[in-house]
């Protein structure tokens, strides 16, 4: 039966989101250019974001910088110039083929998808199903029976309701850093130089490979129900070593099917684009005319929403300008092969990139995770169970079609063996695993759903107080009772498509949970906030 | 060299001068592909010579190893003084390649 708590749940959403304006805000302030290092890798998006999106994207941005950046020296200089004046430059020099070529070159290799320009919007991908951002599955609202072996790369955060194995369901919201990179990007040490230092630099590297993360059970405290971030609701400390973990196509190990994929498909395209650059330019070329044209109309067009800062009513008219890219007037003996090669060469370099990271993305991946477990404190009348720690290899591999298999085997000690309380400090064994497979909805709102079955064995050696009897004996919600469980959950994860957020539902039966010896059906829900893909959105 | 109107790419050079273009960030986020005046290029330096143009063209492209978030930042000099050209790349999601195309008026 599902044991969701909706009143719980909202306020620490409600919180999570306020935290995550906070953050974000705080973020957006103090580094230019931070991004994801160890998310870049395993992409396994069944619908990729189209490249003349992104070129558009891309356009975008560079305009509105230009631009910013000509009002700021008009500013120091005050040499009269309007803003349609600075606007007129700014698309002057941005559009101009120089700058421009992949863009041009994008929509000649596809004018069928140029035509289309005006229905494309800006989005960021989200589709990674490796990295574990909530709670592990021994925490109260943990919504993941199986941990992932790889984390987000600077910060995420999460919010969970429901519970796995224990007793009691309740929420956790889970915070979790990788230190080096979030002081690399306080420090707005450049995206690149930040990798670098971590490859080159020994002690920065195995540093890095840590990440930490603390949880707090909203059910604990004074104010059951409402996260206070209150010591008295920490409920565990978890550090995660990355024993293997090669899932940057960045990775020295990659570098030889770079410098092949550079000198072939590579260069190829390189020399496409210059043909391209020609094409559009020189004063032979039967296709300059009609170019020159667009591009005159394109600047005046755009420089009003440009210079009165019509943000929204801006990219709706450069995305209209797109689709309105003159055809190429069939039967050009100069373009034809042209422009047929570059179409070639581009879809070659796109599918030879593809295949790196596929190859990459099936990496395998061995973490090792400690968990120190706060045990809930005991109320008056109850007997207080000692904190334990959960040691815990994982390990993942990816799959074809862009799913991953994860497995867990984990062991669980009591911290201390007070008299009369534990009878065994081995508290219990885990063995998990979890197939995780991307569904290609057909919902447009929708990023990739990420689909999940797994299964979890845990052997209880002992009862966790000396002399327990079920129902008599007055103890926490920790406890646990002599025995076998065995879970299964299905779960499916709903990306909120380009922000980063996602939210998973599951389902869970158990044969019992660790106090009751009845069998037991779950539901349950959880957000989850991934900042790599959240701060690499602010960069556009 | 000087840069023409402000803008990084266009520039100009006097006859003999060598033009030296590095990566000066981002080294490790791309591949780097050169064509310089129609031809395979491997990067470091050149000099501009009327006799083989009269404007070289310069293609730098950047190919990006990383999904989002790749950055690199190209840097071009003369050898005779004068401006430097500094050009940022910067990927967005779905992007997977960049290029510039330089263009050097021989004075």
């Amino acid at each position: 039966m599902p044991q969701c708590t909706p009143s719980s749940f909202s306020k620490s959403l409600m919180f999570a989101l306020t935290f995550s304006g906070i953050l974000l805000g705080s973020i957006a302030a103090q580094t230019p250019a931070p991004a994801s290092p160890q998310g870049a890798a395993t992409q396994t998006d069944a619908k990729p974001i189209p490249e003349l999106q992104g070129q558009i994207s891309n356009l975008l941005g560079e305009i509105t910088a230009k631009f910013s950046d000509l009002k700021k020296k008009e500013d120091q200089e005050k040499t009269g110039k309007s803003l349609e004046d600075l606007a007129r430059t700014a698309l002057g020099e941005v559009l101009n083929p120089r700058h421009a070529i992949p863009q041009y070159a994008v929509i000649l290799a596809d004018p069928a998808a140029a035509a289309a320009a005006r229905t494309l919007k800006i989005e960021a991908d989200e589709s990674r199903v490796d990295k574990q951002i909530g709670s592990t599955s021994s925490g109260s609202g943990s919504t993941s029976l199986t941990s992932h072996g790889s984390v987000p790369a600077i910060l995420g955060f999460a919010v969970e309701n429901g519970g796995l194995q224990r007793s009691v369901s309740g929420t956790t919201i889970t915070f979790r850093a990788r230190p080096v990179q979030v002081i690399q990007a306080l420090q707005r040490t450049p995206f690149d130089n930040a990798y670098s230092l971590i490859e080159k630099n020994g002690s920065i590297g195995l540093l890095n490979r840590f990440s930490f993360a603390v949880s707090f059970d909203t059910s604990r405290g004074n104010s059951s129900g409402t996260f206070t971030g209150s010591t008295n609701q920490v409920s565990a400390f978890t550090t995660t070593v990355d024993i293997y973990n090669h899932r940057d196509p960045r990775d020295k190990r990659n570098a030889g099917q770079w410098t092949s994929f550079q000198n072939g498909v590579g260069n190829q395209l390189a020399h496409s684009l210059y043909d391209a650059y020609g094409f559009l330019t020189d004063a032979t070329s039967p296709f300059k005319k009609p170019f020159d044209a667009w591009l005159a109309e394109t600047i005046s067009a755009l420089v009003p929403p440009l210079a009165e800062g019509r943000d929204n009513d801006f990219s709706a008219a450069l995305a209209s300008r797109v689709s309105l890219f003159p055809p190429v007037p069939p039967g050009l003996q100069y373009a034809d092969p042209l422009l047929k090669q570059l179409a070639l060469n581009l879809e070659a370099m796109q599918s030879a990139r593809q295949n790196i990271f596929t190859y990459v993305a099936k990496s395998p991946i061995l973490t090792f995770e400690y968990t120190d477990n706060v045990a809930a404190k005991a109320s008056s009348g109850q007997m207080q169970l000692p904190d334990n720690s959960n040691f815990k290899l994982i390990f993942e591999k990816g799959l074809n079609g862009g799913g991953s298999f994860t497995s867990n085997f984990s062991a669980t000690i009591f911290n201390s063996k007070p008299t009369g309380v534990v009878a065994n400090q081995l508290r219990d064994l885990q063995a998990s695993f979890q197939v995780d497979i991307p569904v290609n909805t057909s919902f447009p709102k929708l990023g990739n759903v990420v689909a999940s079955l797994s299964g979890k064995y845990e052997h209880i050696p002992s009862d966790s107080f000396v002399g327990m009897v079920q129902g008599v004996t007055p103890i926490t919600s920790d406890a646990t009772l002599k025995g076998n469980l065995g879970i299964g959950q299905a779960k499916i994860t709903f990306p909120v498509k380009g922000s980063g957020v996602k939210i998973p539902l599951s389902i869970t039966w158990a044969n019992r949970t660790e106090l009751i010896k009845e069998k037991d059906v779950r539901g349950n829900i959880g957000i989850t906030f991934d900042m790599d893909t959240i701060i690499s959105k602010l960069k556009q | 060299m000087q840069m023409k109107n402000g803008d990084e790419l266009d520039l100009a050079g006097g006859q003999g001068e060598t033009i030296n273009v590095a990566i000066t960030q981002g080294a490790g986020n791309v591949t780097i592909n050169y064509v310089l005046n129609g031809k395979t290029w491997g990067g470091g330096s050149f000099q501009l010579d009327r006799g083989v143009a009269p404007v070289f063209k310069l293609l730098v492209q950047t190919i990006y190893k990383t999904q989002t978030g790749g950055n690199c930042e190209i840097t071009v000099t003369g050898d005779q003084g004068g401006d430097v050209s500094v050009h940022d790349e910067f990927q967005s999601p779905g992007e997977t390649f960049d290029a510039a195309m330089y263009t050097f008026v021989i004075q």
